[in-house]
């Protein structure tokens, strides 16, 4: 699924100032593209994954996502939107600590209204791929990092969205877990042709598989080039 | 989502913090057994007023007098001796023997009989009770209520026996009713002494020696028969039956001949009061009717009883408000819950909401959670009020049958109550909960999932 951001800016309000976080950003993604952004702390780069995946609104410009206009969708229809059309993955992993892998999984399905079977046959493939069989039935806390962001992955592929964005999936990793994650990651988009935002520092391990790498700079695109 | 997966999260939720939904479940409960509790208690307070009324065939009872009695409440009493003469500027009209006889021969009329009343006290076996005599006519033979038994009704008018209640008869010392049935007791009825209260009047109270102008004055009568102490309730403890022919023979002060004494103006003599009992209670207005053309008033049980409801309504409600402010704290409560259980889910809320869940979803797992501690609360609440209220009954009955009074239903339990229970803790439990819920729903995802 392609993505068009058409002069996307995106200020905060801070007491009387506001603080940019992009600024009049343009940027064209097709479909299937593995694309790498990367910058300096504050630079920007969540705040654009977050407008891209609906959890925001810009100030200005407009965000296309396939058929979807991102800023003229109601609140329910950003929840479906994220819901068919993104997976993403976070720095913090977010898993529901109270549930098992496999409920942390199932979750995306069970907000879908699959049935008990059908999402637990789903979670239970899913888990399967990530080598994470046997680790089906721990809660978070009986994970280690490595093993809870491959949960993680999972619960935002459940649905089969077509959009995967990953911001900093590694900064709690060490470096060989690390390039595990990225990895898999070069995997999932190779074998699904899904359209991948890979926010990361770690330029070098991602490299096998970047196609695309965006630089930002004070919420402005200071690089953009084909590898 | 479906209903099963939001029930899940819901219950998933409350088992989070148990110690704490155990507590709010615990308020609840008591908020609703409480108002459990006070509403079987006034709806028995109405239901046994009821089952009186009924057991004493007082729907079909209407009390003629001579004047008007402004009998619109009971608070009405103190009014109804104060305004007595300005009440009516027509002459009153006499109860004498020809009036009761001409209204025993209204057509639907069972009987009519003059109205006496008197206290009573009845020795038997060594031992006395104290009782209140109704004097009725021999027509009621025919009457289901006051067929005893044990033994049977009056022989005659002028029959020289009282019928009882079997609980007075245990009181008595009869060990078995058949025992009391034949046997004779002594009576002692109070008399005026006419000497004595004519130095009570002219001479002062210092004159009398301090004494009554009241005589005793005692009687041998037969116990003819026993009536069905738990069919009158509460009069089956003091109630004593005797032929209509028998009390005139006796001299004694009534209840009202008392209060005639003092107010009884000059050209009205007569019965103070005449009952006339219907043969059917349609045929209320019709009687009605024909006794004010007789330049009579009537004063129809079944009308005061309309007032009584009325009282019985006000007594009700003051017992469901106060029944509703413990189930209002305990409401307090649940929100005070919910908006916990929402801060510190707050993350989770966020990452549902990542995930793509719709604030109605989110918004219905918090609700279901309230209304879960209502409804919970609200069934716990209703079993324990009315295990509460039965022990309360026994304990009362205990203490009650060791003194031979016949057992009391105090609290009445309708299959409406627990039904207005349930709903009402339900609806509670949803209130408390709605604003919490709306607050789960409208989370905003980033600064839900800045919270590491
Ligand atoms: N909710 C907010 N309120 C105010 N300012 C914000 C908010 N979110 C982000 N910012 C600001 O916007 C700018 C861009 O933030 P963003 O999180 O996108 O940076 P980043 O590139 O992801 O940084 P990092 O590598 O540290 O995650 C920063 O200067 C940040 O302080
Ligand atoms: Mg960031």
């Amino acid at each position: 699924m392609d993505i068009r951001l058409r002069g996307v800016s995106k200020y905060y309000p801070m007491g009387r100032a506001v603080v940019p976080a992009l600024r009049h950003v343009d940027l064209e993604v097709p479909s299937g593209q593995f694309v790498l952004i990367r910058g300096r702390s504050g630079s920007g780069k969540s705040t654009l994954l977050h407008l891209i995946a609906a959890m925001d609104r810009p100030t200005a410009g407009e965000i296309v996502v396939g058929p979807w206009k991102l800023d003229r969708l109601s609140v329910q229809e950003q929840a479906r939107y994220r819901r068919h059309t993104v997976g993403i993955v976070f720095q913090h992993f977010h898993l529901i600590p109270s549930m098992s892998a496999l409920g942390n999984v199932e979750l995306p399905l069970l907000l879908d209204g699959w049935s008990p079977r059908e999402r637990r046959r789903r979670a239970e493939m899913l888990l399967e791929w990530m080598g994470l069989w046997d680790r089906r039935t721990h809660r978070p806390v009986e994970l280690s990092g490595g093993e809870q962001q491959r949960v993680a992955i999972a619960r935002a592929l459940a649905l089969d969205p077509p959009l995967l964005l990953a911001d900093e999936p590694t900064g709690n990793l060490d470096s060989q877990t690390a390039s595990e994650i990225l990895a898999l990651i070069g995997r999932i988009h190779r074998e699904s042709g899904k359209t991948v935002l890979l926010v990361t520092h770690d330029v070098q391990q991602a490299a096998p598989f970047t196609r695309r790498l965006i630089r930002l700079q004070d919420g402005e695109i200071v690089e953009d080039v084909l590898v | 989502m479906y209903w099963y997966d939001l029930v899940q999260m819901a219950w998933n939720g409350l088992s989070r913090n148990r110690a704490r939904s155990l507590m709010t479940l615990l308020g609840v409960t008591i908020g609703a057994a409480a108002l459990v509790t006070l509403l079987a208690y006034g709806s028995g307070l109405q239901h046994n007023a009821r089952a009186q009324f009924e057991a004493l065939e007082l729907y079909n009872t209407l009390r003629v007098t001579s004047r008007p009695i402004p009998f619109s409440g009971p608070g009405d009493l103190l009014y109804r001796t104060l305004e007595k003469d300005s009440l009516s500027d027509r002459p009153a009209v006499a109860l004498t023997d020809s009036v009761v006889t001409a209204l025993g021969q209204i057509p639907g009329v069972l009987a009519a009989y003059p109205e006496i009343q008197f206290p009573v006290r009845i020795q038997a076996n060594g031992r006395e009770i104290a009782g209140g005599v109704d004097a009725v006519p021999m027509a009621f033979g025919r009457l289901r209520a006051y067929q005893p038994r044990w033994g049977r009704f009056f022989l005659h008018e002028a029959d020289t026996a009282i019928i009882l209640s079997t609980s007075m008869a245990q009181r008595l010392g009869f060990s078995r009713p058949e025992e009391a049935v034949g046997s004779s007791v002594q009576i002692l009825v109070a008399a005026i002494d006419w000497a004595a209260l004519q130095r009570m009047l002219f001479g002062g109270w210092y004159l009398s020696g301090g004494e009554l102008p009241i005589r005793i004055q005692p009687y041998r009568v037969q116990i003819r028969g026993l009536l069905d102490a738990d069919d009158q309730a509460f009069a089956g403890f003091f109630r004593v039956l005797m032929p209509l022919g028998l009390s005139r023979r006796l001299e004694t002060v009534t209840f009202f001949s008392t209060v005639d004494l003092l107010f009884r103006r000059a050209g009205v003599s007569g019965y103070s009061a005449v009952r006339v009992h219907l043969e059917d209670p349609r045929l209320h207005d019709s009687v009605r009717r024909r006794i004010a053309e007789m330049g009579l008033y009537v004063t129809s049980f079944r009308e005061q009883f309309a007032e009584l409801d009325r009282l019985f309504w006000l007594i009700d409600m003051a017992l469901f408000v106060i029944g509703i402010i413990a189930l209002l704290v305990a409401t307090i409560g649940i929100a005070n819950t919910m908006r916990m259980s929402v801060m510190e889910r707050f993350r989770e809320i966020g990452i549902l909401k990542a995930l793509g869940a719709y604030e109605r979803d989110i918004q219905r797992i918090f609700l279901l959670e309230s209304a879960l501690l209502g409804l919970a609360g609200g069934l716990l609440g209703w079993l324990i009020g009315w295990g509460l209220a039965e022990l309360i009954e026994l304990g009362v009955n205990v203490y009650l049958a060791r003194r031979g009074v016949p057992a009391v239903e105090l609290f009445y339990f309708t299959p409406g109550l627990i039904l207005f229970v349930g709903i009402l803790t339900l609806l509670t439990g949803l209130l408390a909960g709605w604003w919490p819920a709306r607050q789960a729903a409208r989370v905003d995802v980033l600064v839900a999932l800045r919270q590491v």
